[in-house]
């Protein structure tokens, strides 16, 4: 079924298939859609559950609540927000809440713009008081917005991790065709209190220690089955360009226009983030004689990207392009590349 | 010298830490001092670091402590990781069984602190007794500077009570004086019974729980008819426990309305 | 060990906790403690606590517990209770959670007349931290950062918790001030706040406490302390209507 909406809406109607019943937010551009089609849709429906509340950190920890009693639960936010919800984040982070949160980046930091950006990456994967054990989705387009809402709920509750599906305002306010497929075997949720007593503040470092080995064990076991990339072009070309969300699909059309066969230049794309595919990205760069980074912030992704390359391996160049809260045109890559 | 102390919170564990460490630095030495401990502000373990050296140091921890000084039953789990056959190990032979010491130490020693403060001067000077009596183990350290560090932290109290002033000199004194029991220890008397005290009596049944109790003192506050005082027993903070006159008690349960601990109670009985 | 003096709701295993000798809090909670075995609802029952002395009543009892973020407990109680209307939800906080940090939370819950009961332990102090001022530290009083009293001016007075509330609540909504020096009182303010939850409504209670450990005093100068507290705090069930509670 076909319906010509914006990826906020989709991101609702993916929330909606993949079996959410609640959730707790604050209006914020760009992604107050989402907020006010639940809202609306919980006015038609007593099954569903809605609450605007006084502000971002408490959507937060009344998400943390509902996740806790079992509900699939979700709240979405942008910029300012995003920072507040690290607490409610870090808390889910410390006791593996299945909460999900979705994430339209804007210009930042503090309040920039209302628009676009893709600077909230390293807030989003490690914003926390943490090590980062959450699950990161990076969407690029209206469609994705849908499909990766579905995705999110799924690893949130198969997983255990406090799951962020990324988007921007751009593809938050575009409207198309979004294909809304309903998703196979949603997984079910579980009560995640029921007979216990659970507590996120310890007083040994070594009890503190312990707990959260176990987190990271859990979290490196689930990684390679969570982590998620695609690839564009042929591994016999000499640039790998690496790009996520939107800048993603501007990239593609870029190369498909001046190297349709992608001879020369291969894409690389992360789907998630977090955990980052790090070991297949190092595969699709091996005998590579460049790597291009472009992506909408100063180089937040490359960071992470950086982190994993095996650099005795691959010992190309690596260019960048660097735009923090500016969006590329197809034009501003083919530019770049061809300067 | 890597010196660690293990006790409970409430014990005045790091102020005897902090006052050993200043006084080695008042003495010429470098040193430094590390507190750790948990969230409550009573009842688990209270550690603490000192290091103390001629020459200068970055270090805050260490792996093997040189002298280990335990004065907690409880805490004993927390000095376990950190001794060899190296370290003098110290503890408080009052109230801890040596039994349930670990057994990889170098020199044993002990000193039934609880039991001197309480028979000679009062509980609250325990750790003063301690700082006296560890003081010897440190090369540097005499009793003058201990006095002197001491009067740092506590001074202002100090001139508020000089009473108080003349029992912290007297209990450094007794400390320092104290010939540390090495082959003999004596047998802890200072434990804390697992079993209700019950008693039967003028057709009531009182219990109190030692293992509960902390000996805030509000049963004896709160008993309208003061049927209630404080008895030998020994509760789980190393306090005194109390008990209930029966032929007083006018059974108005005051005592197990107001106890934090739910350690005791009294009801009807009929014989 | 069967503790004959501990109510059912109590989780023996963790006992003796670890409040410090004479804490309010410890008070307090045996009440909540009587009044849930009484009714029987533990099982209903799910019980947020907050960061500060009320986090130590993690394992306090044999109740579904969730140990939130500073001034974050009632957000996560009342997420619970949004998508599980049937559960008692009690969020429990001292007054450094309630009135600081968690103060917009707090207002919001009345606000939206939310049925969850909200049980503040005020000591005037933040406790856990070693006896700071707090928005209930009232003039002239002494703490750890107002060793010569709070100065009133850019301070105001001592915040008045359920007063605040009270203009902004449900006229349907429980509100009351109680205090250790009472704990009969205590126990019966819960059962009126719980079935005022049940209810549909928002249910507040401040316990006024003591803190030997941060006040440095004994028992007798503990309820001493008190009664000066009582005096600046009015003990009282606040109420819009003359309806029977």
């Amino acid at each position: 079924m076909k319906e010509f909406i914006s990826g906020n809406v989709a991101a609702f109607k993916g929330a909606i298939a993949a079996g959410a019943r609640a959730m707790f937010g604050y209006p914020i551009t760009p992604s107050t859609e989402i907020l006010q089609s639940w809202s609306e849709a919980a006015d038609k429906n007593d099954h569903l559950v809605f609450l605007q509340t006084e502000d971002e950190t408490a959507a937060g920890f009344c998400l943390n609540g509902a996740v806790l009693q079992g509900v699939k639960s979700f709240t979405a936010t942008a910029g300012p927000g995003t920072v507040l919800m690290q607490d409610g984040l870090s808390m889910a982070e410390n006791l593996r809440l299945p909460t999900v949160t979705i994430v339209m980046q804007r210009g930042g930091p503090s309040t920039g713009t209302v628009n676009y950006s893709q600077q909230e990456v390293l807030l989003t994967c490690f914003g926390g008081n943490g090590e980062g054990l959450r699950i990161v989705y990076s969407a690029g387009t209206p469609q994705e917005m849908y499909d990766f809402t579905i995705k999110a709920f799924d690893s949130a509750w198969r997983y255990r991790f406090p799951t962020i599906l990324l988007g921007d305002g751009y593809i938050g306010k575009q409207k198309s065709q979004v294909d809304l497929k309903a998703p196979l075997n949603p997984i079910k949720s579980v009560n995640l209190l029921s007979g216990k007593n659970i507590r996120n503040c310890y007083s040994s470092e070594d009890e503190f220690a312990d707990y959260l080995k176990q987190n990271i064990l859990a979290f490196e076991k689930a990684a390679p089955k969570i982590s998620e990339f695609s690839v564009f072009g042929k591994n016999s070309a000499e640039n790998l360009i690496i790009a996520h969300g939107s800048t993603y699909f501007t990239v593609r059309e870029a190369i498909e226009s001046i190297d349709p066969q992608g001879k020369h230049y291969q894409i690389f794309r992360p789907i998630t983030l977090r955990p980052f595919p790090g070991t297949d990205l190092n595969r699709y760069l091996k005998n590579k004689k460049r790597l291009w980074f472009f992506e909408s912030s100063y180089g937040q992704m490359q960071m992470i990207a950086k982190a994993e390359i095996d650099f005795t391996q691959f010992k190309g160049k690596v260019q960048t392009d660097f735009r923090p809260a500016k969006s590329f045109l197809i034009e501003d890559i083919i530019e770049t590349i061809r300067g | 010298m890597n010196i660690l102390l293990a006790g409970e919170g409430g014990q005045g564990i790091q102020t005897i830490a902090e006052t050993l460490a200043y006084a080695a630095s008042l003495s010429g030495l470098n040193s430094s001092y590390l507190p750790q401990f948990g969230v409550e502000q009573r009842g688990t373990p209270s550690v603490a670091f000192v290091i103390i050296d001629k020459k200068p140091f970055s270090a805050n921890r260490f792996k093997i402590a040189d002298i280990a000084i335990v004065l907690r039953e409880r805490a004993i789990t927390r000095v376990v990781d950190q001794i060899n056959p190296k370290t003098t190990l110290v503890f408080d032979s009052s109230t801890i069984n040596r039994e349930l010491l670990p057994k990889n130490h170098g020199r044993l020693l002990a000193i039934p602190a609880t039991k001197i403060a309480k028979e000679n001067l009062q509980p609250k000077v325990f750790n003063t007794i301690v700082l006296g009596a560890i003081c010897k183990l440190i090369p540097g350290l005499d009793e003058a500077v201990i006095f002197e560090s001491l009067k740092h932290f506590l001074g202002k109290k100090f001139i508020q009570s000089p009473a108080l002033a003349e029992m912290n000199k007297k209990a450094l004194d007794l400390g320092f004086k104290f010939v540390f029991e090495k082959d003999k220890f004596s047998a802890p008397s200072f434990q804390v019974s697992s079993k209700p005290i019950t008693v039967v009596d003028e057709g009531k049944k009182s219990t109190v729980y030692p293992s509960l109790c902390k000996g805030c003192g509000i049963c004896i506050e709160k008993c309208p008819v003061g049927a209630i005082s404080f008895s030998e027993e020994i509760g789980f903070f190393g306090n005194s426990v109390p008990k209930i006159d029966h032929k007083k008690c006018i059974l108005c349960h005051n005592c197990s309305v107001f106890c934090p601990d739910t350690a005791i109670t009294i009801e009807k009985k009929s014989k | 060990m069967d503790y004959k003096t501990m109510p059912d709701s109590y989780k023996k295993s963790s006992k003796p906790h670890f409040f410090c000798p004479g804490c309010g809090h410890a008070i307090t909670l045996k009440q909540l403690g009587d009044v849930v075995s009484e009714l029987g609802i533990a099982k209903k029952m799910v019980f947020g606590i907050d960061i500060g002395c009320s986090l130590l009543a993690w394992d306090f009892f044999d109740i579904d517990t969730i140990q939130a973020h500073h001034g974050r407990s009632i957000p996560v109680v009342v997420g619970i209770k949004k998508v599980a209307p049937k559960k008692i939800a009690l969020a429990y906080m001292g007054d450094g959670g309630a009135y600081a940090i968690g103060l917009q939370s707090l207002i919001h819950a009345a606000y939206r007349n939310d049925p969850i009961i909200a049980i503040v332990i005020n000591n005037t102090n933040y406790a856990m931290t070693g006896g700071q001022m707090a928005p209930t530290t009232f003039p002239g009083e002494i703490t750890s950062t107002s060793a010569f009293g709070k100065r009133d001016q850019g301070f105001g007075n001592h915040f008045l918790g359920p007063e605040t509330i009270f203009s902004i609540a449900d006229k349907k909504a429980y509100i009351a001030r109680v205090s250790v020096s009472n704990p009969r009182n205590i126990k019966e303010t819960f059962k009126k706040a719980i079935s005022k939850a049940e209810s549909g409504n928002f249910a507040f209670v401040e316990v006024l406490s003591i803190c030997p450990t941060n006040w440095k005093t004994n028992a007798h100068n503990s309820f001493e302390f008190l009664k000066t507290i009582e005096a600046k705090f009015p003990l009282k069930e606040f109420s819009k209507t003359r309806e029977a509670v």
